[in-house]
């Protein structure tokens, strides 16, 4: 999936469009990982734990969860991977056309 | 997703070979004196168990990407995997069981067969449980869990399950795992026929009672986390605002991103 999540923000690079992480990984596994993958995707650290303040807040139960908000910060898909998630972003990017 | 796939091939597996006896004795009646010596064969066995485990584990890997390949290439064999090793170590763990260890009854619950004869199965896995039950200090929260597992693995009726879940959230002395039991049981299937307005309803009223009775626990926690999201996280609602930090230390906010089409995606590297 993070293949799949590099090329997304590659090809959107001049685009109004963010991917925005909440990571549950230990800080240590994260920094190691995030250099060795080329992860360049800002995230927030959730304690690293999947039983951090963020995740628990937001009631997740699943990883990787995905939400799709358009540009006024409306959730307009849930649940949506790979080239169903792409297909989410390309048609809210088009609305604000 | 290669494991997910192996735990799944490897049940179906073991469940069409191995047959074990129930046990004897009735698991119920459990002798208070903890010998060490029955301690100490209980912790090697524990590891010789992992330890066949861990092999076996490799052994299907290999095993199932061979055949995977082979099914690219247009092979039409059957997958022939090597058999479990859990099974050949049931007798030994229940034997333990029967003395009174909590963690080797949890073990036999963990890895029950489906093959045991549909009749008096409910009522062995009801007397292993109880029997945990029984045991102050016993892990709970994996009782509670196991309870519901082998609810949806059709091993135990729903009435059946409810009862000892309902038996856990009454006596277990750990809070997290009356929670547990709490949560497992409001996760049973409701009875036929409510609409889905009615379903929804059901389901907050019973993760409200949750994060009442149980609000500083974990699982407590998720309850209300639940409830969070079925009421600010559907579809065409603004986002709630995520405020906190990257792993550096810098602050970030949800909100930072207005303006662009954001895919908010809870990961991790795993």
């Amino acid at each position: 999936m993070i293949p799949h999540e590099k090329a997304l923000v590659k090809r959107l690079q001049d685009q109004p469009f963010a991917l925005v992480g909440v990571n549950s990984d230990t800080a240590e596994r994260y920094r190691k990982d995030r250099a060795s993958l080329g992860v360049t995707w800002p995230s927030f650290f959730d304690d690293g734990s999947t039983r951090g303040p963020i995740a628990l807040s937001w009631g997740i139960r699943g990883w990787p969860t995905i939400y799709v908000l358009d540009a006024e910060g409306r959730i307009r898909f849930k649940g949506v991977r790979d080239e169903e998630m792409d297909a989410a972003v390309d048609q809210l990017i088009a609305e604000m056309r | 997703m290669i494991l997910a796939l192996i735990l799944t091939v490897a049940s179906s597996v073991g469940g069409a070979t191995v047959l074990h006896p129930a046990p004897a004795g009735s698991p119920q009646e459990v002798p208070k004196t903890e010998d060490a010596a029955l301690r100490a064969r209980l912790l090697a066995l524990l590891d010789e168990s992992e330890e066949a485990y861990t092999k076996w584990e490799a052994a299907f890997s290999k095993v199932y990407e061979a055949w995977q390949k082979a099914v690219e290439s247009g092979s039409e064999e059957p997958l022939d995997p090597p058999k479990s090793p859990m099974p050949a170590f049931f007798e030994r763990f229940d034997a333990l069981a029967t003395s009174g260890f909590p963690e080797a009854q949890l073990w036999c619950l963990q890895n029950y067969h489906a093959d045991v004869p549909a009749e008096g199965r409910a009522k062995d896995i009801k007397a292993r449980a109880l029997a945990v039950l029984k045991v102050q200090g016993a892990d709970h929260v994996t009782l509670a869990n196991v309870v519901a597992s082998h609810f949806r693995q059709e091993l135990l009726s729903k009435n059946v399950a409810a009862n000892l879940l309902m038996l856990i959230e009454a006596n277990a002395t750990d809070p997290e795992a009356r929670a547990t039991a709490a949560y497992r049981s409001a996760g049973l299937p409701p009875p036929d026929g409510l609409s889905e307005e009615r379903l929804e309803e059901r389901r907050l009223n019973a993760l409200r009672g949750i994060v009442e009775m149980y609000g500083s626990t974990t699982v407590g926690k998720r309850a209300a986390g639940e409830i969070f999201a079925m009421e600010n996280l559907q579809i065409g609602m603004v986002a709630p605002e995520i405020e906190g930090t990257d792993v550096d230390g810098n602050p970030m906010k949800l909100s930072d991103f207005r303006g662009k089409v954001v895919v908010l995606d809870f990961w991790g590297f795993w």
